[in-house]
């Protein structure tokens, strides 16, 4: 049977807890490490920047947050994927695929499951904003 | 990246997480392409074993240590020359499987020999219709592009 998935990256502001992005060599997902906290009023593209060159430079996967703090922040998790204990983030904001792979069906998913009007994912040097279709 | 929302501490017990890894819907392997699967699916999967296989070694052929130009042999430490090829397709009789996992310095295209021959093999493998993308994001059509 094949584990319920949603996938993908969260530009609403709706809750998510307990909630895990997976994928990592080995099989198993790394819990998130808080990289950097995301100063209010950060530029966009700074923040881009940030989370690819921290992907580029460990191989890890990166996620941009909002913490159950409010805060938002940078997390990574291991090379090919980050676990979200119950309550820790409350959204989801983008991802990186240290893989270079393209968006996924998962990414896709998450869209609309968790009824987001949009998402990015950063793969191979390339930004995609992807959409429910 | 797969995404699930856990039932309870153990959750994650008994299965696998597959990252990125399958660029192309039409590949037997992208059903496991960002997925957590339960372990004994993917052990009674005829190609369960090759999907972990194949994507582990998508996770080490990407990783830091491991870009290093398949043409001069250089590692590549500047994100915006990196070209990494990934896992085109898993069958083996495909001509582009040889193309699978090649790390190129975008400064060294001029002296990969075997650069038009990709592209020939690349287009070919589109025109014949056994490649699509999943969303706008042309992957193949993007490599064709990165190499000429």
């Amino acid at each position: 049977m094949v584990a319920p998935e949603l996938g993908g990256v969260a530009f609403a502001s709706s809750s998510v807890r307990g909630l895990t992005v997976a994928s990592s060599i080995g099989g198993r997902t790394l819990p998130i490490t808080v990289q950097k906290i995301i100063p209010h009023g950060t530029k966009l593209s700074n923040i881009v920047n940030d989370v690819k060159g921290m992907t580029w430079m460990t191989g890890n996967e990166h996620a941009v947050v909002r913490l159950a703090s409010g805060q938002r922040a940078i997390v990574s998790g291991g090379p090919g994927g980050i676990s979200f204990g119950n309550g820790q983030i409350r959204t989801l904001f983008g991802h990186t695929h240290p893989t270079s792979a393209p968006p996924s069906l998962s990414d896709f998913r998450a869209l609309l499951r968790l009824r987001q009007s949009r998402q990015y994912v950063l793969h191979g040097g390339q930004m995609s904003l992807i959409r429910p279709h | 990246m797969a995404l699930y929302f856990e039932r309870n501490k153990d959750y994650n017990q008994g299965k696998y997480s597959f990252p990125a890894f399958v660029p192309n819907t039409m590949d037997v392997l992208y059903e496991f392409n960002d997925q957590t699967i339960d372990l004994e699916y993917i052990k009674n999967h005829k190609y369960g074993e090759k999907a972990i296989q194949l994507s582990v070694k998508t996770i080490e052929a990407s990783s830091p240590e491991n870009r290093v130009c398949n043409v001069s042999g250089n590692i590549i430490r500047n994100p915006d020359s990196y070209i990494f090829t990934g896992l085109l397709t898993s069958d083996e009789k495909e001509e582009l499987y040889l193309y699978n996992f090649i790390t190129l310095d975008k400064n060294n295209l001029d002296k990969w020999v075997e650069r038009d021959l990709f592209i020939s093999v690349a287009k070919e493998f589109i025109s014949l219709n056994k490649w699509k993308d999943i969303g706008d994001f042309k992957y193949l059509q993007n490599l064709i592009t990165q190499v000429k």
